[in-house]
């Protein structure tokens, strides 16, 4: 495209020849400076979700460095509006991101609330969750992003911010003073839910392994192997969640995909707002998107070595560059530097400034 | 959505699921007019089921007073006023008791929590109580409406309140399991009992919601709803003291007023009674007509059936109880001489009565009530269990025994 231009432009050999070395070596250094600082900005118009091989075990922190420069994909939101209860759309998006390390699949999801409710210790309160859903079968043909279907189940993991604040469950949190009888002669008698083996009242993570095969038969899957943790930050306006997911490849329910490095799956993922009294249906939900379980290795970030180095390397760089490219300017050519970054593979030529013509 | 009909309502309505039928409807009168508001039901029951950590809020049975009082609070006046608000000033009865088993108090014009809910947030109309609105299942007890200046009398007391006892009524049509998006509650075909399955419950309080009566209870510790469950063991027949047959419930059992008498009811396809004249509930409330559901035109067609309280406004008490309060409460006031034996029954045995006998006795006075003569007989009632055999028999009069003049050796 930019080859027209400069045809039109008829500008000298040597001058075209600068301008576009000038353009190339800005564009590296602009490259090398967001690959650092983790930015993608072609990550929002693709619907694939690339988990690279993580340099080292992500953990479950969502603030593991490991996470700096995955890509990342947004991912649009929308109220749930096909099966009772209708609602939710309060969330417009949620960012995503995947790694893998030693056969195990890392989703890290990250979301503006303004508000962290993490406790279900009162009857009219309800938490803050998130959801990411998988075709029973991998890469299989993609069931119904609604709970799946009959003959396509999915496979959901939860993860709940009640399930990992140690108060998150207990009226007595709320009610420091409140009298509780202590006296317990039944053991998980005293709790039915727990003691009928429910995933809400078992286990102590965070996260829920579930399956289900259309509206209404939401399950716990046969082994829970699901893990995660949820992160809080800021506040107001300013509040997010970060919350990660991790489950080995391999299968643990018949109704678990089973996952592999260089295969491809669908994903989707939902989001409830307790502070709305958002539960159940009433979520915002996004469509299935792509999960690219990539065989390729995430590179390591530069050490702070490379930064002594790299910082006045890629400066040099870009001097250059800059330097090439302002005696063309000077003579008519193209090129300021936005241009440049625009060469560098971010926008369309559409977008290159017209007042440089001629 | 299907049409059940709902012989409350003298109409069919529509409701989520078909049916309506069991096997035997567990079913119970209570007679408002007895209760002392001892709790001692309350406590059976709490210290039966609902002791353990998050369960604090949590009244399975619960009396409150009325006008004012109720758990949680105002749960009735808002559901009310939620289908007055969906269908301003249509909530009205078309009145015309009829003897049918169909339509005993008319038909009812308006529109039922069901009818009323969009369908699409709700199937059920209804609200969420606050944590506060659950924290005080006592508030206003024995608040009076007024206090007059020199006393007061009947048929309608100037200044009144009255005790209203409340389990979850185990409705034929539930709303909760109607609200339900994953059928996590069930009504069992064998007795009519609502439960709510613990192991699939995901706490989303979508029953809590839609339940009118605000009996199914959230529990934070499990993440999960509860409810009562009617004491299943004893009415399956777990009881160790009654020889495995049904027994009543707890709340019904421990009762110290006499106020309870509960049994299992017969049931048609289209939900209406098949007519039992022997069974005790079925007699007081399709023959006699003395006891009624409360709040029935909220649809659900509750099992539990009251007699009203006679010094009551009658406009509140239909309000709660429908067009058949002044039957009922004459019905109660000049019994029939097999109601007034019936009456003796309440509370006699623990095991559950699913037959009654009347065997008649000699008159043994004769009276004047509100201008009225009437005779008391010595009429003994008779109680028979699940397979027939005679559990108990009382009379109307109170066998008078003289202790003997020396006692003991003292």
């Amino acid at each position: 495209m930019n080859d027209d231009t400069h045809t039109a432009r008829r500008p000298g050999r040597w001058s075209a020849r600068r301008a576009s070395i000038g353009v190339v070596a800005v564009a590296a250094a602009a490259a090398a400076t967001m690959q650092v600082l983790g930015a993608n900005p072609a990550a929002s118009q693709t619907t694939t979700i690339t988990a690279r091989r993580a340099y080292e075990k992500p953990s479950l922190d969502p603030g593991a460095g490991v996470w700096k420069d995955a890509p990342a994909l947004d991912v649009q939101l929308t109220a749930q509006q096909t099966s009772y209860p209708f609602g939710g759309g309060t969330i417009p998006s949620v960012t995503a991101k995947a790694l893998h390390f030693g056969d195990r699949l890392y989703v890290r999801l990250e979301w503006n609330d303004t508000t962290r409710d993490a406790s279900i210790g009162a009857p009219d309160r309800f938490a803050d969750a998130a959801a990411i859903e998988f075709p029973s079968v991998a890469g299989s043909t993609v069931p119904s992003v609604c709970m799946g279907q009959a003959d396509g189940g999915v496979n959901i993991w939860q993860w709940r911010a009640d399930r990992e604040n140690p108060g998150g469950r207990w009226p007595q949190s709320a009610h420091p003073d409140a009298y509780v009888d202590e006296v317990q002669p039944f053991g998980d008698l005293n709790y039915p839910a727990k003691a009928a083996g429910n995933v809400m009242a078992t286990g102590n993570r965070p996260t829920q392994d579930l399956v289900a095969t259309g509206f209404s038969t939401l399950s716990p899957a046969q082994r829970q192997t699901v893990g995660g943790r949820g992160e809080y930050s800021g506040h107001g306006a300013g509040g997010r969640w970060a919350v990660v997911f991790e489950r080995p490849f391999e299968a643990a329910d018949p109704m678990h995909p089973t996952f592999a490095a260089g295969q491809t799956t669908d994903i989707a993922f939902a989001v409830w707002d307790g502070a709305r009294n958002e539960r159940n249906g009433i979520k915002s939900v996004s469509q299935f998107v792509k999960l690219n379980i990539s065989d390729t290795a995430q590179k390591k970030p530069p050490s702070a070595a490379w930064w002594l180095l790299g910082i006045p390397a890629v400066a040099a760089v870009g001097a250059f560059g800059v330097a090439m490219v302002r005696p063309s300017r000077r003579g008519g050519g193209p090129g300021t530097g936005a241009p440049a970054l625009e060469t560098g593979g971010a926008a369309p030529a559409a977008e290159l400034p017209e007042g440089d013509e001629g | 959505m299907p049409k059940v009909h709902n012989w409350h309502l003298g109409r069919e309505m529509a409701y989520p699921y078909a049916g309506g039928q069991t096997d035997r409807q567990f079913a119970a009168v209570f007679n408002i007019n007895r209760c002392i508001g001892c709790q001692t039901c309350t406590m059976a029951c709490k210290s039966t089921w609902t002791h353990a950590p998050g369960q604090e809020l949590m009244w399975w049975n619960n009396v409150e007073t009325k006008p004012y009082g109720g758990y949680p609070d105002h749960w009735d006046v808002q559901v009310l006023e939620l289908l007055e608000k969906a269908n301003p000033g249509k909530q009205v009865w078309d009145p015309k008791p009829t003897t049918e088993r169909k339509g005993p108090y008319g038909r009812f014009e308006g529109k039922t929590v069901f009818e009323a809910a969009d369908g699409e947030t709700q199937q059920v109309l209804g609200y969420l109580p606050t944590e506060d609105a659950w924290k005080a299942p006592n508030a206003f007890e024995d608040h009076a409406t007024a206090r007059p200046a020199e006393g007061t009398s009947l048929p309608e007391h100037e200044g009144w309140f009255f005790y209203l006892q409340r389990i979850c009524n185990h409705c034929t049509y539930p709303a909760c399991l109607a609200a339900c998006p994953r059928q996590a509650i069930y009504k069992r075909p064998e007795d009519g009992i609502v439960l709510l399955d613990q192991k699939r419950c995901r706490g989303y309080r979508k029953c809590v919601e839609a339940c009118p009566y605000k009996k199914v209870m959230f529990r934070p510790t499990t993440g999960t709803s509860e409810k009562c469950i009617a004491c299943y063991p004893r009415v399956e027949g777990h009881e160790p003291l009654t020889d495995g047959l049904p027994t009543e419930t707890r709340c019904m059992s421990a009762c110290v007023g006499k106020i309870r008498l509960q049994s299992l009811v017969k049931t048609e396809p289209d939900g209406t009674w098949t007519p039992d004249p022997t069974n005790p509930i079925y007699y007081m409330v399709h023959e006699e007509k003395v006891a009624l559901p409360l709040y029935p035109q909220f649809g659900t067609q509750p099992n539990i059936y009251y007699i009203p309280p006679r010094w009551v406004p009658r406009a509140y008490l239909e309000q709660m109880f429908g067009p058949g309060v002044e039957h009922a409460i004459e019905a109660y006031m000049h019994p029939s001489r097999r109601l007034r034996a019936l009456l003796q029954l309440f509370r006699a045995s623990r095991t559950i009565a699913f037959n009654f006998e009347v065997i008649e006795g000699p008159k043994v006075a004769d009276l004047t009530v509100d201008g009225r003569k009437v005779e008391i007989f010595d009429d003994t009632v008779v109680g028979y269990d699940a397979k027939g055999d005679e559990i108990v028999r009382v009379s109307v009069q109170e066998p008078i025994h003289e202790r003997p003049t020396k006692l003991n050796s003292i």
